[in-house]
């Protein structure tokens, strides 16, 4: 193992792939350490994507796509069911194979992978962050670099070590359970998400088919949520519900951070990038497409930093501007839509329901929704105006 | 530390998924593969970790 690169990436999910990957077509020596044991595992994802989202951003191999959805099936509280196609149709993705592809491919361009190699602590030499500390295999060893990309994810140290305050407080996180499940059966064509107090309190539960009788099904909620009952048992719950008799066959814990946008994301010698940035969408919890967004600014801004020798915060800063262009009126907006949407009553949710499966169902585009919940719910009309116009 | 509580996670019963870490005020729990410990001399014992954790898994201890 080399003792130094250009660029070192800690991380080897979408956000540090991409970054490796562009780093590395950009010119720049990279190295990518990974805490577990293989990329792409465990998975702690829904997988769902948009399609063009996708495809805009990455040529889609057909081993990532578990199963194509035509749209959305929207479950109330009273159990009314409003069915949206926008369009646009969605991918389930197989993560473990799309996260090992992307990793191959920044490898294929130049980028050195280690596994089961944690980050512990930064190296900062007058105070610029000047490389990292690896344990791997019961060894510790340090790797110096030119800049550091913290990709570390929802649990993020890097920042921290590096004096940002990327603490995501209990307000601004989604406490998360997923089961996949085998022995149900979804309608292979659509996307579920149930909402309410009963299922998942100011978030919602999904049901994503991966194709024959299996599905993610799983739900994410927040801090009141939390007190009330255990995400676990939430989901539970919700499975006892919705597919009785089925059996689990993987699941999984995680959080998504559902922040307000965030400029703060560089400092003398490191840039952060995905969950580590909280990059993901504050409204759906998303954050595959902003990662490999975000993932390529970054690794483009740190080669050229590079080769210009200025690896400051002023010159990595550019990193951080590009990305509140590409992303943060987005993400603003979904932050101010979370706020009113997760804050209806099941009373209210159950009205918008009504309201929406009284537009015929080929009419139902998001414009649609958007008015119809305009006409009825002020609340939402006021902030939906504001993020839009 | 607050006087006297602790926090305590059973590692065995972990998924290792880092929410507690992102709440974590005082960057008090270091996480690894498959191993979550608290570091005492840290945690301002307000007990973040407890609430957001999916499985509810830190609990916190009175020392005597
Ligand atoms: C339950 C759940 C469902 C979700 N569903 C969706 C969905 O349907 N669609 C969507 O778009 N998004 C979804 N998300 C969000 C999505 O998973 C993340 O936004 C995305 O994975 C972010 O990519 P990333 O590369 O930033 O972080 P990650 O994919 O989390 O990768 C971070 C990597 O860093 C590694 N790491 C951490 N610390 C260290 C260290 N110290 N040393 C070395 N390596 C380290 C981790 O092991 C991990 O592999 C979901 C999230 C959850 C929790
Ligand atoms: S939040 Fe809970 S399950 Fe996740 S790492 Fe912390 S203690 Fe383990
Ligand atoms: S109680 Fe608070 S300070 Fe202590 S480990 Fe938990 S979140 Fe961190």
């Amino acid at each position: 193992m080399r003792d130094r690169a250009d660029i070192v990436v800690v991380g080897g999910g979408p956000a540090g792939s991409w970054a490796a990957r562009s780093a590395a077509l950009a010119g720049a020596s990279v190295m990518v350490f990974e805490k577990d044991r293989e990329v792409g595992l465990p998975v702690r994802c829904a997988e769902g994507v948009s399609s063009g989202g996708l495809r805009g951003l990455v040529e889609v191999r057909p081993s990532w796509i578990a199963r194509e959805v035509r749209g959305a099936k929207l479950v109330a509280p009273d159990g009314t069911v409003v069915t949206a196609c926008p369009g646009d149709t969605g991918i389930v993705l197989h993560r473990k194979v799309f996260d090992a592809d992307l990793a191959a491919m920044a490898a294929e361009a130049g980028a050195v992978f280690l596994t089961k190699a944690c980050v512990t602590g930064l190296l900062l030499r007058n105070g610029t962050v000047s490389g990292v500390r690896v344990e791997h295999l019961g060894r510790v060893f340090e790797v110096a670099a030119k800049i550091v990309i913290g990709a570390d994810g929802v649990e993020s140290a890097v920042g921290r070590w590096a004096g940002l305050d990327t603490r995501t407080p209990p307000e601004f996180i989604a406490s998360c359970c997923q089961a996949t499940v085998a022995g149900l059966d979804p309608d292979p064509d659509l996307a579920e998400f149930h909402f309410g107090s009963a299922v998942a309190p100011g978030g919602y539960a999904w049901v994503f088919p991966k194709g024959g009788r299996t599905a993610n099904v799983g739900l994410g909620v927040p801090e009141a949520a939390c007190r009330i009952k255990k995400p676990v048992d939430f989901l539970k719950d919700f499975l006892g519900r919705r597919c009785p008799g089925a059996s689990v066959l993987t699941w999984v814990a995680g959080g998504v951070p559902l922040c307000p946008p965030r400029g703060d994301i560089v400092a003398d010698g490191l840039m952060l990038v995905g969950d580590a940035a909280h990059q993901a969408s504050p409204l759906t919890g998303g954050g595959i497409l902003n990662a490999l967004i975000a993932g390529r600014l970054a690794g483009e801004t740190a080669a050229e930093c590079v080769r210009r020798d200025d690896a400051s915060k002023k010159a990595l800063g550019a990193y951080a501007k590009a990305w509140m262009k590409a992303g943060g009126d987005e993400i603003e907006r979904d932050f101010r839509i979370k706020k009113v949407v997760y804050g209806l009553s099941d009373e209210e949710l159950n009205g918008v329901a009504r309201t929406l499966s009284a537009i015929p169902e080929e009419k139902r585009t998001a414009q649609a929704i958007f008015k119809a919940g305009l006409f009825r719910h002020p609340k939402l009309a006021f902030e939906l105006f504001r993020s839009y116009f | 530390m607050k006087q006297n509580v602790r926090y305590r996670i059973a590692a065995a019963a972990c998924d290792f998924c880092g929410v507690c870490v992102a709440v974590c005020p005082a960057g008090a729990i270091e996480l690894k593969e498959s191993s979550v410990r608290v570091l005492d001399e840290r945690c301002v014992g307000c007990g973040d970790c407890a609430v957001m954790c999916p499985l509810g898994l830190p609990v916190r201890e009175e020392a005597e």
